[in-house]
């Protein structure tokens, strides 16, 4: 009886506090604070901010705005940076026509196949599902035979997040194709991305397959005649 | 034993069950009685005059200072007595527990305000104002009488004649969602469309006006391009100018409370990241932006100053979910500042906004998978949720005075504009007609205005 009433303290003042959802949550936080934690201790950082303002990157000088030095910069970011395109769009000046000349590819037969949509889990932004990584290298595949083709990449989010946080992860999400897309040998001054976060879903309920439908970057191709 | 160990099971099945904590201060609002408009010699019909009380009824409802005692016709015809012989009539007052009586007043098309102090049985005149006979000018003027009222009793502006920037979603002929900024009076009224975008647009935010002067400029995003790019404009004629020739997404401007910096997000880098381009509402951007935060595989997001423009309050998911961080602004030669979390109790925090007096941080956070405005409080250290129900709840902004915030509903499909105040905690639906209405915007105040 004494264990039985220790088990229902213990637990009581676990599960009252906290959902099992929250708990999962947290184990997660945990390993990555650890994780993090360890990366301190020898030496690295997780995060970092601007130095004095006269330390700038020369890309970062080169695209107009003030970086952080590169060296560390990509030492903590673990990956290779890539380059922003030279034009973007529709600006001013560009010679390229802005988005609205970008078709769906699901409307030509010849794209279709080659520009599906990609999907990604639940406030992630990672290329890990076969299924997305294939959907790229197929994408990559056409434009590498296609050199004069442009692409905007459009992130997208479900309707489950939050507005203005889902801005942002839809660029991330659409950067995080454009990577890869440039790491697969697309040329990075043919793709583009664009964030709509949550505001441009294909379905309006609140069922899970809407909300994996949501969840996407999204192609739109530029065939110069 | 067996009903104690029931006890424990039974609460130990119980989720954390989400707690609207009120302020202390919750029960603390000052008993008035507020009388109708009557009029003498005056050109407006009664009618006119019960929408012109209705105005101010509903400014003093909503400035979550002062308790309106129910209005009856005993109390009425008292108030009238009151008006003629103010000190004869104090105990019938004081027996309600009344401690101010509000008596307007129309002479021609003279509106006078005269407040009774029943303690002492004192008067004053505050507001004179004249009217036009036009409802949507007059409701203005109603809200400056009230805000003036406000500040004579209680030593603090109302919020009255303050305004809100909002987008108003609609599809348009072609089935197309389109988003423009519109601005109404802070109660919803007199809503007009400022932006001739036609395209999308989102997140507007005003510029903070100079010292002693009006509102007059706004930021907000615009997808015109393509991309979503940053703009500032006039609230005159709503034509904007990019803020930054920076390729790649702009999004989520935050200008200082000084005016000479604004904050955003930008993957110009290939990741969301937080940057910084020096400005001046007058001269616009000035230089280049700096990148001041990033981290690795992470998104960071919403951007907020504190008063001073001194530190930045964001939203980041580096720890692996999204919470609020707050961290100071880079200065030359600083090196390694470490953001802090502040949202621990609240998880999944988002679009954070700093009070005008700089003491808390409100946010939208998930509560029980309901989506619900949140409160972090410098100065106790501790977060609270003040809005309850299935709605979700998101993009809060501070009212001037500190004590309101606004914010959006934002279920599928629809979206709605909703005030609160910090005492009572009864959010009051505002926005009207078709479409959605999100990302509002509360109308600052300069140092100097009153």
């Amino acid at each position: 009886m004494k264990y039985a009433i220790f088990l229902s303290i213990a637990l009581s003042l676990s599960s009252c506090c906290r959902t099992r959802g929250d708990i999962w949550e947290d184990t997660k936080t945990a390993g990555r604070y650890f994780g993090k934690g360890f990366t301190v201790l020898t030496g690295g950082s997780d995060s970092y901010e601007a130095y004095d303002r006269v330390d700038f990157y020369p890309q970062g000088e080169e695209y107009g705005y003030v970086a952080f030095e590169e060296e560390e910069s990509q030492a903590m970011l673990g990956m290779q940076s890539v380059e922003p395109p030279r034009e973007t769009p529709g600006d001013p000046g560009c010679r390229l026509p802005s988005v609205e000349a970008f078709i769906d590819p699901s409307t030509d037969p010849e794209l279709a196949n080659s520009f599906q949509s990609i999907p990604f889990a639940f406030d992630n932004s990672q290329i890990t599902q076969d299924v997305a990584i294939a959907r790229v290298r197929a994408a990559a595949s056409y434009m590498k035979s296609h050199p004069k083709v442009y692409l905007f990449v459009e992130g997208h989010c479900d309707q489950r997040g939050f507005e203005a946080y889902n801005l942002a992860l839809g660029s991330r999400r659409a950067n995080m194709v454009r990577n890869m897309l440039v790491a697969e040998g697309v040329s990075k001054d043919h793709v583009f991305t664009i964030s709509y976060g949550k505001e441009r879903p294909i379905l309006l309920d609140n069922s899970e397959q809407a909300h994996q439908t949501n969840r996407r970057a999204e192609f739109k191709v530029y065939k110069p005649s | 034993m067996r009903y104690l160990l029931f006890c424990f099971l039974y609460f130990a099945t119980m989720a954390n069950s989400s707690l609207i904590v009120p302020l202390s201060t919750q029960v603390k609002l000052v008993p008035v009685y507020l009388a109708q408009i009557t009029g003498q010699n005056t050109e407006f019909n009664e009618e006119y005059l019960d929408k012109l009380s209705a105005v101010l009824r509903y400014d003093f409802e909503n400035n979550g200072t002062t308790q309106l005692s129910p209005l009856s016709k005993e109390r009425e015809l008292f108030a009238a007595a009151t008006y003629l012989h103010p000190r004869e009539n104090l105990e019938g007052w004081r027996q309600a527990k009344v401690l101010f009586v509000i008596i307007p007043k129309m002479q021609a098309n003279h509106l006078t305000v005269r407040v009774f102090t029943v303690s002492d049985g004192s008067s004053r005149e505050i507001s004179d104002i004249t009217l036009s006979g036009e409802l949507q000018e007059d409701r203005r003027r109603i809200h400056h009488a009230a805000d003036s009222i406000h500040l004579a009793l209680f030593g603090k502006e109302g919020v009255a004649s303050t305004k809100i920037l909002f987008t108003r979603r609609l599809k348009d002929r072609s089935g197309q969602m389109q988003s423009e900024v519109w601005q109404s009076d802070y109660d919803g009224a007199n809503a007009h469309q400022v932006t001739q975008e036609e395209a999308y647009v989102i997140t507007p935010s005003y510029i903070p006006p100079a010292q002693g002067k009006a509102v007059s400029q706004f930021l907000y995003v615009t997808y015109r391009w393509g991309q979503p790019k940053i703009m500032y404009a006039s609230l005159k004629n709503g034509q904007g100018v990019r803020l930054s020739s920076l390729r790649g997404n702009q999004l989520l401007p935050a200008i200082s409370p000084k005016r000479d910096q604004v904050a955003f997000i930008s993957d110009i880098t290939g990741n969301p990241d937080l940057f910084l381009q020096p400005f001046t509402p007058e001269n616009g951007p000035i230089g280049k932006p700096q990148q001041i935060f990033s981290s690795p595989r992470a998104v960071q997001g919403s951007p907020t100053f504190n008063p001073a423009g001194t530190k930045l309050a964001f939203v980041s998911n580096k720890a692996g979910r999204p919470q609020i961080y707050v961290m100071d602004l880079p200065k030359p030669g600083s090196r390694r500042i470490k953001p802090m979390v502040i949202s621990t109790r609240a998880r999944n925090g988002s679009a954070p906004t700093w009070s005008p007096d700089g003491t808390k941080i409100a946010f939208t956070a998930i509560s029980e998978q309901v989506r619900q405005i949140w409160i972090y409080d410098f100065t106790t250290k501790e977060e609270r949720q003040i809005t309850e129900g299935k709605n979700h709840k998101e993009n809060p902004s501070w009212a001037p005075d500190s004590s309101h915030i606004i914010y959006n509903t934002s279920d599928i499909g629809s979206a709605e504009l909703y005030i609160i105040d910090l005492k009572r905690l009864q959010p009051c639906k505002i926005s009207l007609g078709e479409g959605e209405k999100r990302f509002p915007s509360w109308e600052p105040r300069s140092k100097n205005s009153l």
